[in-house]
């Protein structure tokens, strides 16, 4: 497993998730955007503008996904990102099953800041149809243009049925604030970022790791 | 060149400068400024007084258009700045580069300069040719609030107005995340050569923090 140097940790957390249990060897790097962005696979609406470390979302409201497809089926994968809200209804990161999809998502899971209805959530896709798995109210990001920079990360295990979101505000460490053992999902096939738009910015570090 | 330990690069962005091509050995950019852990003293300031106590910078309570700066010791032709800001209730924050070394009185002749301006609803780049104040660019969808209780975030300001490069930007740091680009204005040749660099703001309590860094060549 190959690791970045030990200046970048603060920001991917492979420190705190490697001593957690949830980043472990066999887990490779799949999407590693440590200064740039790269190029995403496909997008669902309207597509984020990558300008080196940020990917910035158009004016509008549509619900939104722009996307990698991964090597392979995993069954373990840990994505991070970070999100700069602006006035976005909700922005978050997820796994799909299948390789990205040709129009809505359909067969995933996501972690999302919510920061219209003042909440964190996880949530599932089953059929075209979004359903709650775990969320909170004890602490969000907020979506105001002076809101900072949050990251949050999504850990899912299709061997062991669990899920779990994390978040980091400021310079403190990852934390997780939900967790789920759903078991509709097992394995996936892409990563996306999910948004409404709203000048939303998707930021570097940006890392997915699975195997 | 010298480089801070590898803790510290984050906050400085030094990789992510040397990623982009705005650093390193290629770009010829020396450290002119090193403020790791402690602000050096100014060469000089005007308006609402700023004092120094070792990590921080911070103005007095007065509300007056104000600067403080230091001399390059030399002509540049190419700055990166880079700077933490905390605007306590202040009407906006930044930084510049003077064509000329630090004066008495106002900084206006002649500078390009970038800020966070909460109070207009922006953040802004532009320059001052003479005295007058010409916006060059400006981001209304993220910005630092003005507030006692805002977090502290960083500023950066690349110039590089050589003709043939004519490249100006505005970066943000808004947490723990990688600095991004939030401004670019390409074309700009009013000022290619710099002698001095500034800390802007209009008092308040304000407060610059390091790492403040100016890099140049």
């Amino acid at each position: 497993m190959s690791y970045a140097p030990s200046t970048f940790h603060a920001g991917t957390g492979e420190d705190f998730f490697r001593k957690e249990g949830f980043l472990v060897d066999g887990m490779a790097p799949l999407i590693t955007a440590r200064y740039t962005i790269p190029a995403f696979d496909d997008y669902e609406a309207t597509d984020l503008t990558i300008t080196n470390s940020s990917a910035k979302a158009g004016t509008g409201a549509a619900t939104s996904w722009s996307g990698w497809n991964l090597d392979a089926a995993k069954t373990k994968l840990l994505a991070i990102a970070y999100i700069a809200p602006s006035t976005t209804d909700w922005a978050g990161i997820g796994f799909h099953e299948g390789t990205l999809p040709t129009g809505a998502l359909d067969e995933s899971y996501q972690a999302i800041f919510y920061g219209n209805q003042a909440r964190i959530a996880m949530s599932e896709y089953t059929g075209g149809s979004i359903t709650d798995i775990d969320t909170t109210s004890t602490i969000y990001q907020d979506d105001v243009i002076s809101s900072p920079v949050w990251g949050i990360a999504l850990y899912v295990d299709g061997d062991s049925n669990l899920q779990k979101c994390f978040i980091k505000s400021g310079t403190a460490e990852w934390a997780e604030v939900l967790s789920d053992t759903d078991s509709d999902h097992t394995s996936f096939q892409s990563f996306f970022l999910w948004h409404d738009e709203a000048s939303v910015r998707f930021i570097t570090p940006i890392m997915c790791w699975g195997s | 060149m010298t480089y801070h330990p590898l803790a510290e690069t984050h906050d400085t962005g030094t990789s992510y400068w040397e990623s982009l091509g705005l650093l390193g050995a290629s770009t010829g950019m020396a450290p002119i400024i090193t403020a790791s852990t402690t602000i050096p003293a100014f060469d000089g300031q005007d308006g609402t007084a700023m004092t120094i106590s070792d990590s921080v910078a911070k103005a007095t309570t007065g509300n007056a258009e104000s600067w403080a700066g230091w001399n390059l010791g030399a002509t540049y032709t190419k700055l990166l700045i880079i700077a933490y800001v905390q605007p306590s209730t202040g009407s906006y924050m930044g930084i510049g580069a003077k064509v000329d070394v630090i004066p008495v009185g106002s900084i206006k002749p002649d500078a390009y300069q970038t800020r966070y301006a909460d109070a207009y609803g922006l953040a802004d780049l532009g320059k001052y040719v003479g005295t007058s104040w010409t916006g060059l660019a400006s981001e209304t969808t993220i910005l630092q609030d003005s507030a006692t209780d805002a977090p502290v975030w960083g500023l950066a300001f690349y110039l590089d107005p050589t003709l043939g490069s004519e490249v100006l930007k505005t970066f943000f740091k808004a947490g723990s995340s990688q600095w991004f680009e939030a401004m670019e204005v390409t074309g700009d040749t009013a000022h290619t050569s710099f002698q001095s660099v500034y800390l802007r703001h209009d008092g308040a309590s304000c407060r610059y923090i390091t790492p403040i860094m100016v890099w140049g060549a």
